[in-house]
């Protein structure tokens, strides 16, 4: 049964506070138990990750280059799939999807890529500090226009998003906030290098009026009085909530979650802590009951199926999936769940799924070694393999039809036999698309 | 391998055993997986506007209305744009006191040759300056509650045209414009016909068919999904319908006319003049271009997107009269909200309330209608006041194009402008 052993127990963490697991992690994470694992997760920086920057070093080489942003978005995926902090990558991901910024606008990799370590550094710290950086943030003050903000001429860009998007929510300021903010975050702008400064001369320092508070507020004045507005608490862990639980969480699960964001003066580790380890994560309500987001989907794939050569065009089966690394559609960011949903981008979900089980050749991206899969485990059975894959993939959890249909598949043209090369290489490739395309594989 | 006569044999029994790829049969069967009912009540139709199509066109990020339809006679225009205001001799005049922005040459032929509306001041009560909540009022025209439904979605799912077609409307590109959602129906989203195809092995052909049965096999299970598995499953029963009439279509669509290159408009356009070539029933698209939120820099930014704007409509416009179907295509034009009057720190403008709206067609009654909002009247957030209602547009749109009873699908009665000629 789901979630009632340590196995599946680890599994269900590392698909949400990580991108999935290979054989190898979930026989390394297991004997932890759950609360080992999370532990483990919550506490990256005690986590060697040194081999994953060996791994990573060949493809630094571009990074350097501002025009070449996919070399950013493959480098990242690539640390995604291979770090042994998951959670530290995955809250990266989730800051870059809350205070999404594109490329399309920065233009600038070398930019991008310094907001996205500023969310790797920060993003099991404390809130107020991570928005504090994010507004001095170069490819903030580009993307939402905060450098061309100056006293008398406002530009009301970041003024209205940090409210409605990075704090309080909508509803929960007023046009007049918009305009008072907008004053108090004149002069917090960019030199010629695209280094953040704060330029006193375009600075208004008058007296300000901001939810109902009057002063001559700055802007860590007012991302102060946003912070500890009770409505930011419930607005980023009914978000954190949505993200690596499930939709719609009872309100009685928010008070908890943001009493603990309160509690802990913004201490998002706490808040994380309490969410994963909270009865809500491991229940039926939670098990396969979110979308995958793109990233999961390919990730998770090439993890269960052991495949070590990802080729640079990773970053385009993403993009069709409608997740461009780094390029996230609006200030909003990707809007999830069901919205990852539909028929093209179903399409390229199996599609993805096809070009792994056709890659049979070690010397070229993508191999992925199905034959030596089955023969690891001694697996010649088609139920015996349909089930491997599915326990792999989908946990088993998938109805007896669908697991029949895959044992038929490959019973419909002859014998699975471990020494039957053309046999592995047709039928158990072909049921390994097939698992990749279950309705289940597409939930995380 | 080598199939065996057994083995062929076995396979040929998998395919029997579980039917046909027969798109009727899949939309059924996607139907019946389906959740709740309907979220409208019953719409009368109008048969007579069966062959009409039409293409809705988004501009996301709010495109500034004032530079796109200027007031230039109005002296508080000049003064409160100091660098943005476009010089009243080079506004492309449409009546002695509004134009086009120079860059939409193209549309002012139109304009010109009749086939053009223009609405002016176009919005809702209690405006609301948020991206994405004004998005949602304008997809889903309900702008005093939330509503997860779209307009174009609810009159889908009242029409009963999905039943027997995969394809009774489309979203162009690779996220559904949530102007199409509802509980019920599902609405395709294509970004490239060619692409919107389950692929398989190209090592073994002949196993193709068989993985597709394996495929609905799976997914043609009743069962009480959870709501995420039922879209799921839903979606890829209806993406395969659709599917192979889509793959015949992009092999017989040819056209002389040149789509402007570098034009992600042109290229949604294009799409659907393939969709339209191939007759297959769709009768409602959607397209869309961003880059309209011009904070800073409004003037390159914008003047480049409302070139494209009007390139992209104009090859759109000569291929439909390449394939004789002028008459039947209706394009809407809309932005989630126009900006602010006076122009901001950064050469560009803040979110703004009221904007112009346009309407394209052979058959469209052509002119100016309603009355630009006054510049010197303004709100006091500083922006326009709306004279409008989108509704009255949805209201037109649904009576004399897509030929529905406003009423239900809008929640409630709009006056509704006069979209095509009284005679079309």
């Amino acid at each position: 049964m789901a979630l009632d052993n340590p196995r599946s127990q680890v599994a269900h963490l590392l698909r949400r506070a990580g991108f999935g697991a290979t054989e190898a992690e979930l026989d390394q994470y297991t004997p932890l138990g759950f609360a080992g694992a999370l532990d483990r997760i919550l506490n990256p920086e005690q986590v060697d990750d040194s081999a994953t920057d060996q791994l990573l070093a060949p493809l630094t080489t571009d990074l350097g280059d501002p025009k070449k942003i996919e070399a950013a978005k493959f480098w990242w995926f690539n640390r995604m799939l291979y770090t042994q902090r998951p959670l530290q990558e995955k809250m990266t991901l989730f800051w870059h999807n809350h205070f999404a910024t594109a490329n399309s606008k920065v233009n600038n990799s070398v930019l991008m890529q310094q907001q996205i370590q500023l969310f790797r550094d920060n993003g099991l710290g404390n809130f107020e500090t991570l928005l504090q950086k994010v507004t001095r943030d170069p490819a903030t003050l580009i993307w939402l226009d905060n450098r061309l903000n100056r006293k008398g001429a406002t530009n009301e860009n970041f003024a209205r998003e940090v409210q409605e998007l990075f704090t309080v929510g909508i509803g929960n300021y007023t046009e007049q906030d918009i305009k008072e903010a907008a004053r108090a975050f004149t002069g917090h702008t960019l030199d010629k290098n695209a280094k953040y400064i704060f330029n006193k001369n375009q600075h208004d320092a008058g007296v300000k009026t901001f939810q109902g508070q009057t002063g001559n507020f700055d802007a860590d004045d007012i991302l102060a009085i946003l912070v500890r507005n009770p409505a930011t608490a419930r607005f980023i862990t009914t978000k954190l909530f949505t993200y690596f639980v499930y939709d719609n969480p009872d309100p009685s699960t928010i008070d908890r979650l943001a009493g603990t964001f309160v509690s802990s003066n913004f201490d998002m580790r706490s808040v994380m802590r309490d969410l994963f380890g909270g009865p809500e994560f491991l229940s039926p309500q939670a098990f396969h009951g979110q979308i995958k987001q793109p990233v999961e989907l390919v990730a998770g794939s090439l993890k269960a199926l052991n495949v070590q050569n990802v080729g640079p065009d990773v970053t385009q089966f993403l993009r069709r999936m409608g997740q461009d690394l780094l390029n996230p559609p609006d200030v909003s960011g990707w809007k999830g769940g069901s919205a990852w949903i539909n028929a093209t981008t179903l399409f390229e979900r199996f599609n993805w799924g096809n070009r792994l089980a056709m890659g049979r050749d070690a010397t070229k991206p993508y191999f992925a070694d199905v034959p030596a899969q089955l023969q690891w485990h001694n697996l010649s059975s088609p139920e015996g393999s349909v089930d491997y894959y599915l326990g792999l993939l989908v946990d088993g959890d998938v109805t007896p039809e669908a697991r029949q249909a895959l044992v038929d598949y490959i019973n419909a043209s002859g014998p699975l036999a471990l020494d039957n090369g053309a046999a592995l290489d047709l039928q158990a490739r072909g049921m390994v698309h097939l698992a990749l395309a279950t309705p289940t594989f597409q939930l995380a | 391998m080598a199939f065996n006569r057994r083995s062929l044999l076995t396979r040929g029994a998998l395919l029997v055993a579980s039917g046909f790829l027969a798109p009727s049969f899949i939309t059924r069967t996607a139907m019946a997986l389906g959740g709740p009912t309907s979220v409208v009540g019953p719409v009368t139709l109008d048969p007579s506007k069966k062959n009409q199509i039409l293409v809705v066109l988004q501009l996301s990020g709010g495109n500034d209305g004032i530079n796109t339809l200027i007031p230039f006679t109005d002296p508080n225009y000049a003064l409160l744009r100091p660098t943005l205001g476009v010089a009243p001799a080079d506004v492309l005049h449409l009546t002695d006191s509004v134009g086009l922005n120079p860059n939409l040459t193209k549309l002012k032929d139109l304009y010109d040759q009749g086939k053009m509306a223009v609405v002016q001041g176009v919005g809702y009560p209690n405006p609301n300056r948020s991206h994405f909540r004004s998005m949602d009022i304008w997809h889903s025209a309900s702008p005093d509650t939330f509503e997860r439904s779209g307009w174009l979605g609810r009159y889908v799912a009242a029409c009963q045209c999905a039943q027997d077609n995969a394809l009774p409307a489309i979203s162009v590109g690779d996220q559904l414009n949530t102007m199409f959602w509802t509980d019920t129906t599902l609405v395709p989203a294509v970004a490239s016909i060619g692409a919107f195809s389950f692929l398989t092995d190209t090592k073994y052909k002949n196993d193709r068919a068989f993985q597709m049965q394996t495929l609905q096999n799976i997914y043609n299970q009743a069962g009480n999904w959870s709501s995420s598995e039922s879209l799921i499953r839903r979606g890829t029963l209806q993406a395969l319908a659709g599917s192979d009439e889509l793959q015949k279509v992009a092999a017989t669509y040819q056209t002389p006319v040149k789509y402007p290159a570098n034009n992600g408009l042109a290229g949604q356009l294009k799409t659907v003049a393939q969709v339209i070539a191939g007759n297959l029933g769709t009768r409602l698209f959607s397209v869309s271009m961003g880059g309209f939120d011009t904070h800073t820099n409004q003037k390159v930014n914008q003047d480049k997107l409302l070139g494209q704007l009007g390139d992209a409509i104009d090859a759109f416009m000569q291929d439909l009269a390449n394939m004789k179907m002028q008459d039947d295509v209706t394009i809407m034009t809309f932005s989630e909200f126009g900006r602010r009057v006076k122009q901001n720190g950064g050469n560009g403008t803040d979110h703004g309330t009221a904007e112009p709206m346009f309407i394209i067609g052979n058959k469209v009654q052509g002119g100016m209608y309603g009355t630009y909002p006054s510049l010197s009247d303004l709100d006091n957030n500083g922006d326009l006041k709306f004279n409008a209602d989108f509704r009255s547009v949805y209201a037109g749109i649904l009576r004399d194009v897509v030929g529905a009873d406003p009423a239900p699908i809008l929640g409630g009665t709009f006056d509704p402008i006069a979209v095509l000629r009284a005679a079309a």
